[in-house]
């Protein structure tokens, strides 16, 4: 029932914030989004760390019940769903500081973007698993496209096409497997446990592992699916933008978990590698272009771009390493991505550039923005001790395990990672004031309570991982006994 | 269990003095931040001594084995488990004295040093931050709580170099620091993954027990040190990926007293020492840190050599130091590497300090053409200033001379033309620090008239730690005195257990000294007279004939141009790495992005005209669709009936 | 049956009520007679009947189709609140013709003797003939109305011609004989009737405008009245499905192997080229056109892939689509009245440009109609469109779905064009009100939409 409310909470609390509209919008959403977090800390705190999936719930739906409503959270489900209920609210709170335009509906729309979010993390049936999946796609297109930035229409009409383009081969291949399925009763099942079960051929392996890996390496994205990303990250209205790369790329890397590697393990044998491969390009790729870009916001969607590719890459290494790692990544990066995105978003609106060589010496007039831009920068880079290290450290043990040379490529990513971040906090915040950033205001009240649970998750991931890293643990176990 | 707190106690110190002085940074009054910061790395080397104490009474009753204090399990992935432990050991021992002792007295001396600066709070919980992380690494029972501190005091230099953060050049000696040393971090990670897959956990315990059971030569022990080494080169600035260490002398100089000389960079040795049973698995990779230990000791000598900025002249000296530290490591005398870590600490450190004194009564100033006649003026700091040049020059019988000596003999077991490569090294090593002395303290001052009745003696909290370090310099040598001179060589006793895994796996290597006392009294004679030697030149170029270096218009000699100008090695890494590396970012950006966006945008184009070729179809003419249709009725009948599928 | 008896006395009742001075009887009357139609047929449910000489069969499937077609109509003509004021209009005959091209529709929806079929096609293809033109000053409309009666009698003809090869080769116009005739001919028939099925199959597919029979529909869909053309795209297209599907299913199942090559390909050839035309097209209403011809194309996946699925498939997708349809063209007929009213183009894409705040209802009733077509999750248009893939890859039709799936991509291009134009570009200030029975049906059409998104196994258990 757990995961009924929380699937259904965010639902309600947008359909209020409509109704109310005005301006209480935002304090409503923040406050549903709050008693969301409390539902998905709730679950984080009574959650028995062992493989099943629990708080469930099961409804027949389609086809006389052999599609389910049915929904729960296991080990590999529950830090995303903490994610989610973690930043949605400092999501909120961080558009605080904007008047956004027709605002009941802006925050509608982050509260659905929530569900569907939710839906895809908890989701027990393929096919709604595909749903929430695509679902999640319409609430973040009408935020990208409705408060984004000039170019916006064309940008977000490329993500929205390309996006879809990818799922659908998604959904051919899960329509196939669910046919597969007790082909002698004739009765089948999308439950993806169901799915786990089928004895597929080494052809239809390789179909259905590309058709899935289109799918979500679009999502994530992976070299070379990635040329919406940059632009749709710059062009969207930064809370959007925060969904997008701090939720929502997790969408990929989460379903390579739940569905290609227990449902096609023949085919990621033979061609993970390849996975990997493009991934790695990816992160190297990502990472130089990062290196000199001058507008901040696209430099850190090349940044998300290269960390993803690790994300990517681990998984498809099929060592308890990589997928436990990716699991405690995909949270710290959600984490260091959102506070990233918000430090642009102040560094911008206040000084009324993105770009980095009209800023300079910004820490004179702002120790706090100062400290929480260091924190999140830390985590970034991966210094030990906070949250970027630990899940960069087992996804780079993960790929260096599968194959040394491409660990060691992989590994790059700490050296240009320092590169360009530090030269983005250099160029923001070191050398010399410019007429932009003179007189900068450090950050305030309500921009500090966004930071300060960023940071406090930054150092807590870092300092005691095993807190996350013990809940994935049996699942993941599970996962790969599986597997081989 | 009062051992435990006590150990607890030794990184916690620092890291309680840093929060309190970062988070109130601004908050806390100036007079009680010094006492704070202060106190913790004082109050540490309190609980190492307590510690230091309780070990070796347990070892006297045989008990030799390090202490393991286990605090929580860190990072837990199945069977494989890192916890955050600490392991005193006698290595550990040894490294907490130096961190600690030294960290105190440069914590003391920046109080005096940096109390009018703006950012003194700021300043002084990044030393604190930095002690915490080097504790870290000294203390950890395994690689990845190494790394944890090796990172750590990679980001305090970072934030430290880069302290005076409104000079851009500065930041981006901070920035090069830390990327170059994450080039080496990447090297240590990758080994430690390789440790992981060879031995399953990453803990010195359980590695170096299983690690005794390899052959030697093997080759997952050798590609594991070969990784470590990496690392091990980035943070000890050996080539190629020193050049930080110079630019680095943009922090201040207790940083660069404590960082860049003393402690940080001696972390890579201190690897190396640790992990000694696997180098002594592994000769070959031995043999390549020897050839990089020789040539970056000989390297950096040859450019201290022409340098005219106080502080640079030191940094390429420490560059040369910790080549020849991993020259001893190299021929397998980890005693002698660490000794020569340990002098090295107390003697540069006071150079640096002293350098910081002069470069203080200067008003900042640091090229020694400006300086001249200083003794005078300061005589405290040339005093302590000259111990430590002796001492560094190898001359009998202060400090550097034993641990150099030490180094020099193993290297001349091993091979006779690297000793002779080092003993060059070490009269250039001479010569540069004499000629540094020289132009600064002796003659007559050439800086401005301002400067001069400004120049002072310095505080006495920077001038008790350069007495305490000058004490040091002078005795630190008598830790470990060789039997030939009738010493008992305590240090090697002392570190004797860490290597007992070494002796057990190449039992040969650790023989005792087949050198006869004799052939011991000729290796010292020929070192230290050659140190002399060296002195009397730079005498006779820099007092008697008053010879000043040029300014830097002057064209110069070709040798000394290349000298001068650090072998164009920064101009070089700008055109082979760091200008490549913009083109292909920029490359990837304009034309790689515009191929793989060009692709998908193909796409949707090419659909696009598709669909604009198909739309010419609808002519509108009734007589073309009753055409049409009449020729796809045709084509249907005819694949139906005439073609056989 | 029932239905056929009430429609066709309606009609007449109709056209005596145009007598009448007052118009606004007319619709409500219409719309009253098309429920009691609709009612009328349930009576019939679950017993099967056959009628009329055996030459018609009410089944379930027949009743649901047909009140599909009932619904589509119901909507059109509640939408057709215009003909009542315009001065040139002829109410009365168009409601009437409406009703008997309905009595078409049903026919072919549930004939079980060729001969049916047959009158069923030219009662509903005479119908519409009159009523693409019935825009009598519009030089467009006349042009369509003869163009679709010149090639809509060419391919009668063919399908004549067909019926008849049939009737040569099974000495009968029943469906059930013509199956007989097959099962004994042990899998040797003769020659007229692979001539015979392919001739009917053909003229059919002109019907439902498959490609490459389909060049008739762009310029006839564009030409025509909109509302026809929303009645158009909808019943004639799903009485000629069900038609299509009772040939196949009951007369053909066991020559299968025979005709399913040719169907899939003109299958993959209607997918290709509605879909790709679409994209280029800058009339909503002619987009609308390619549209509808590129969902012909996935509704003939359904009849490709013959099997258990299809029926369900088919009956639900004819569902969704003409709902969704109906909604936007009843949008477009709105809009493009004020547009053409303010002297702009009034059926191009930017039309629509900024109707989210023109009259932010339309432009979510219009938006979640393109979502359903363009067959995104939550809308009733996505389990139209798995149904049809379901069916698929029950036979093992993988090849064709991929295309389907490609096209699908190609499709949301064009239809998110107009919620782009919607609520992302900016329009004139005017607001843009509608009457609130037609706004009650947009409603309606839009929750039926939605809720068969939610829950596509609502009317499950009738089939």
């Amino acid at each position: 029932m757990l995961t009924l409310s929380i699937l259904l909470f965010p639902i309600l609390a947008a359909l209020l914030v409509l109704a109310v509209g005005g301006k209480q919008a935002k304090q409503i959403a923040f406050a549903g989004a709050l008693v969301e977090l409390a539902l998905s800390g709730y679950a984080f705190l009574n959650f028995v760390p062992d493989a099943t999936s629990q708080f469930s719930f099961d409804y027949p739906w389609i086809f006389a019940g052999s599609i389910r409503f049915s929904a729960g959270i296991d080990g590999v489900s529950l830090l995303l769903v903490v994610l989610t209920g973690l930043l949605t609210p400092l999501i909120i709170l961080s558009a605080f500081r904007h008047t956004y335009e027709r605002p009941a509906v802006f925050y509608s729309l982050i509260l659905f973007m929530q569900a569907a979010l939710m839906g895809v993390f908890t989701a027990r049936d393929a096919f709604l698993f595909y749903l929430y999946f695509e679902a999640a796609l319409i609430p973040i297109y009408f935020l990208a496209a409705s408060w984004g930035g000039e170019n916006r229409i064309a940008v977000t009409f490329k993500f929205f096409v390309y996006t879809i383009f990818g799922s659908l081969f998604m959904l051919v291949a899960l329509v196939y497997l669910y046919f597969q399925t007790s082909p002698a009763t004739g009765i089948h099942s999308s439950a993806i446990t169901d799915l786990y079960n089928l004895k597929l051929s080494a052809t239809e392996q390789t179909w259905i592992f590309w058709a899935f890996f289109i799918a979500f390496a679009i999502k994530m994205p992976v070299f070379p699916f990635h040329t919406w990303q940059p632009d749709t990250y710059v062009e969207s209205p930064t809370p959007a933008t925060m969904l997008l790369a701090g939720i929502m790329l997790k969408m990929g890397v989460y379903g390579v978990i739940r569905l290609l590697l227990p449902i096609v393990p023949e085919g990621v044998d033979r061609w993970g590698t390849t996975a990997i491969v493009l991934s790695v390009i990816g992160i190297v790729y990502g990472a130089l272009i990062a290196i000199r870009q001058r507008d901040i916001k696209r430099l850190i969607a090349y940044s998300s771009f290269s960390h993803v590719g690790l994300m990517a890459a681990g998984v498809f290494s099929q060592t308890s390493y990589g997928i436990q790692g990716a699991l405690v990544q995909m949270l710290a990066h959600g984490i260091n991505v959102v506070g990233m995105f918000f430090v642009a978003d102040i560094i911008a609106s206040r000084t009324n550039t993105r770009l980095l060589d009209q800023m300079g010496g910004i820490t004179r007039y702002t120790p706090k923005l100062t400290v929480f831009f260091m924190i999140l920068l830390l985590g970034s880079v991966a210094l030990p001790l906070t949250n970027g290290f630990v899940g960069e450290f087992l996804l780079l043990a993960g790929v260096f395990e599968h194959n040394n040379i491409l660990g060691g490529v992989a590994g790059l990513t700490i050296i240009f990672g320092a590169v360009y971040m530090l030269r983005l906090f250099q160029k923001a915040m070191f050398g010399k004031t410019t007429d932009l950033t003179t007189g900068f205001n450090d950050v305030s009240g309500s921009e500090s309570w966004v930071f300060i649970p960023l940071c406090f998750m930054v150092f807590w991931i870092g300092l005691v991982p095993n807190s996350f890293l013990k809940l994935t643990e049996p699942a993941v176990t599970n996962l790969l006994q599986f597997i081989k | 269990m009062q051992t435990d707190l006590l150990i607890l106690l030794i990184p916690l110190l620092p890291l309680i003095g840093f929060i309190i002085n970062g988070i109130g940074f601004r908050k806390v009054p100036t007079g009680l931040v010094g006492i704070i910061a202060a106190a913790g790395p004082l109050a540490a080397f309190a609980c190492v001594l307590l510690v230091f104490d309780g070990f070796t009474t347990i070892s006297e009753l045989g008990k030799t084995a390090p202490v393991r204090t286990v605090l929580f399990d860190w990072i837990t992935v199945g069977h494989f488990n890192i916890p955050f432990s600490f392991q005193i050991d006698q290595l550990s021992l040894i490294m907490l004295l130096i961190v600690t002792g030294v960290g105190s007295l440069i914590h003391i001396y920046s109080i005096g040093y940096m109390k009018h600066d703006d950012g003194y709070g700021k300043f002084m919980a990044f030393l604190n931050l930095f002690l915490f992380f080097m504790l870290l690494l000294v203390m950890g029972s395994n690689y990845v709580v190494m790394f944890i501190g090796w990172e750590g005091v990679g980001l305090c230099s970072y934030l430290l170099i880069g302290f005076w953060n409104k000079n851009t050049s500065y930041n981006n000696a901070a920035r090069k620091a830390f990327v170059m040393n994450r080039i080496g971090d990447l090297g240590f990670l990758l080994g430690i993954f390789m440790i992981m897959g060879a031995f399953g956990s990453v803990e010195y315990v359980d590695v170096f027990e299983q690690a005794a059971g390899f052959p030697i030569g093997d080759p997952t022990v050798v590609a594991i040190t070969m990784l470590l080494f990496v690392g091990a080169m980035g943070k000890s600035a050996q080539i190629p990926l020193y050049t930080w260490l110079p630019d680095a002398m943009a922090g201040p100089t207790p940083v660069s007293a404590l960082i860049h000389a003393a402690t940080m960079v001696t972390a890579g040795i201190y690897m190396v020492v640790r992990s000694n049973v696997l180098y002594t698995l592994s000769p070959i990779t031995l043999e390549i840190m020897g050839g990089i230990a020789i040539a970056t000791a000989l390297l950096a000598a040859s450019i201290g050599l022409v340098q005219n900025d106080i502080k640079k002249v030191l940094a390429y000296s420490t560059v040369s130091q910790l080549g020849y530290m991993f020259l001893g490591l190299s021929v397998m005398g980890y005693t002698s590497g660490m000794f020569h870590v340990m002098t090295h600490a107390f003697f540069k450190a006071l150079l640096f300090l002293g350098a910081g004194s002069v470069i203080h009564a200067m008003a900042d100033e640091q090229d020694i053409r400006k300086m001249g006649g200083l003794r005078k003026y300061l005589p405290i700091t040339y005093w302590t200033f000259l111990i430590a040049t002796i001492a560094i020059s190898g001359i009998p019988p202060f400090a550097g001379f034993f641990s150099k000596d030490e180094i020099l003999m193993h290297v001349y077991e091993h091979n006779k033309l690297l000793w002779v490569l080092g003993v060059i090294g070490s009269a250039m090593t001479s010569f540069y620090m004499f000629r540094l002395l020289f132009l600064t303290f002796f003659g007559r001052f050439r800086g401005t008239e301002h400067t001069r009745e400004h120049l002072h003696e310095s505080p006495a909290s920077m001038t008790i730690p350069l007495l305490v370090l000058a004490v040091l310099s002078v005795i630190g040598g008598f830790f470990n005195v060789p039997e030939a001179l009738g010493g008992s060589a305590s240090l090697a006793e002392f570190l004797d257990p860490i290597f007992e895994l070494s002796r057990k796996v190449s039992p040969h290597s650790f023989d005792e000294t087949l050198l006869t006392h004799s052939e011991e009294f000729m290796l010292m004679g020929i070192s230290s007279g050659v140190a002399i030697l060296a002195l009397v030149v730079a005498y006779v170029m820099y007092i008697q004939r008053v010879n000043l270096p040029e300014a830097d218009t002057v064209e110069r000699p070709v040798v000394e141009k290349v000298l001068y100008n650090k072998y164009y090695i920064d101009e070089l890494y700008e055109n082979i790495i760091v200008k490549p590396t913009r083109g292909l970012s920029d490359a990837f950006y304009s034309f790689g992005e515009f191929i793989i966006d060009g692709v998908v945008n193909g796409t949707g184009w090419a659909v696009k005209q598709t669909s604009g070729q198909l739309r010419r179809l609808q002519t509108g003419s009734i007589g073309f669709y009753v055409f049409a249709m009449v020729a796809s009725i045709a084509v249907i009948l005819w694949l139906r009936f005439f073609i056989k599928l | 049956m029932l239905s056929i008896v009430l429609l066709s006395v309606f009609g007449i009742v109709l056209l005596y009520l145009g007598f009448l001075k007052s118009r606004a009887v007319l619709l409500p009357a219409t719309l009253l007679f098309i429920l009691l139609a609709l009612g009328a047929g349930f009576l019939e449910w679950n017993k099967s009947y056959l009628y009329f000489g055996d030459m018609l069969l009410i089944s379930n499937v027949a009743i649901l189709f047909t009140s599909i077609v009932l619904v589509s109509a119901f909507m059109v003509v509640s939408l057709s609140g215009d003909f009542l004021t315009d001065e040139s209009a002829q109410p009365a005959e168009y409601y009437a013709i409406l009703l008997f091209s309905i009595v078409g529709a049903i026919m072919m929806i549930s004939y079980e003797n060729l001969i049916m079929l047959f009158v069923g096609v030219e009662i509903l293809s005479v119908s519409m003939y009159i009523l693409t033109g019935s825009d009598k000053r519009n030089l467009r409309s006349n042009e369509a109305a003869l163009k679709y009666f010149l090639m809509g009698a060419f391919a009668t003809g063919i399908m004549l011609f067909g019926m008849a090869l049939l009737y040569g080769a099974a000495g009968s116009f029943t469906l059930t004989d013509i199956k007989g005739y097959i099962a004994l001919s042990h899998g040797r028939p003769s020659l007229l009737l692979y001539l015979g099925v392919l001739m009917v199959l053909i003229g059919m597919l002109f019907k439902v405008s498959a490609a490459p029979f389909h060049f008739w529909t762009p310029d006839v869909y564009e030409g025509a009245p909109t509302l026809f053309t929303a009645f158009m795209s909808t019943v004639v297209k799903t009485a000629g499905f069900a038609a299509l599907l009772q040939l196949l299913s009951v007369a053909f199942s066991a020559i299968y192997g025979f005709w399913w090559i040719t169907l899939a390909v003109i299958t993959g050839l209607t997918l290709l080229v509605g879909n790709l035309t679409a994209a280029y097209q800058e009339s909503f209403k002619r987009m609308m056109a390619y549209s509808s011809i590129s969902h012909a194309g996935y509704l003939l996946i359904g009849l490709a892939a013959l099997g258990q699925q299809s029926k369900q498939a088919l009956v639900f997708y004819s569902l969704a689509y003409s709902v969704a349809t109906i909604a936007a063209f009843g949008i477009l007929l709105v809009v493009s009245k004020q547009r053409i009213a303010n002297g702009q183009p009034g059926d191009t894409y930017t039309a629509f440009n900024g109707l989210s705040r023109q009259n932010p209802l339309l432009a979510f009733i219009l938006a979640v109609s393109m979502l359903s077509l363009a067959g995104i999750p939550l809308t009733a248009g996505f389990w139209g469109k798995f149904m049809i893939f379901s069916a698929a890859v029950d036979k093992g039709m993988v090849w064709i779905l991929v295309l389907a799936v490609l096209m699908s991509a190609v499709g949301i291009y064009y239809y998110f064009r107009v919620v782009i134009a919607m609520y992302f570009r900016e329009g004139s200030s005017t607001q843009i009100q509608v009457a609130p029975f037609y706004r009650f049906v947009l409603i309606a059409a839009t929750v039926l939409t939605i809720v068969l998104g939610l829950i596509p196994g609502l009317f499950q258990n009738l089939i």
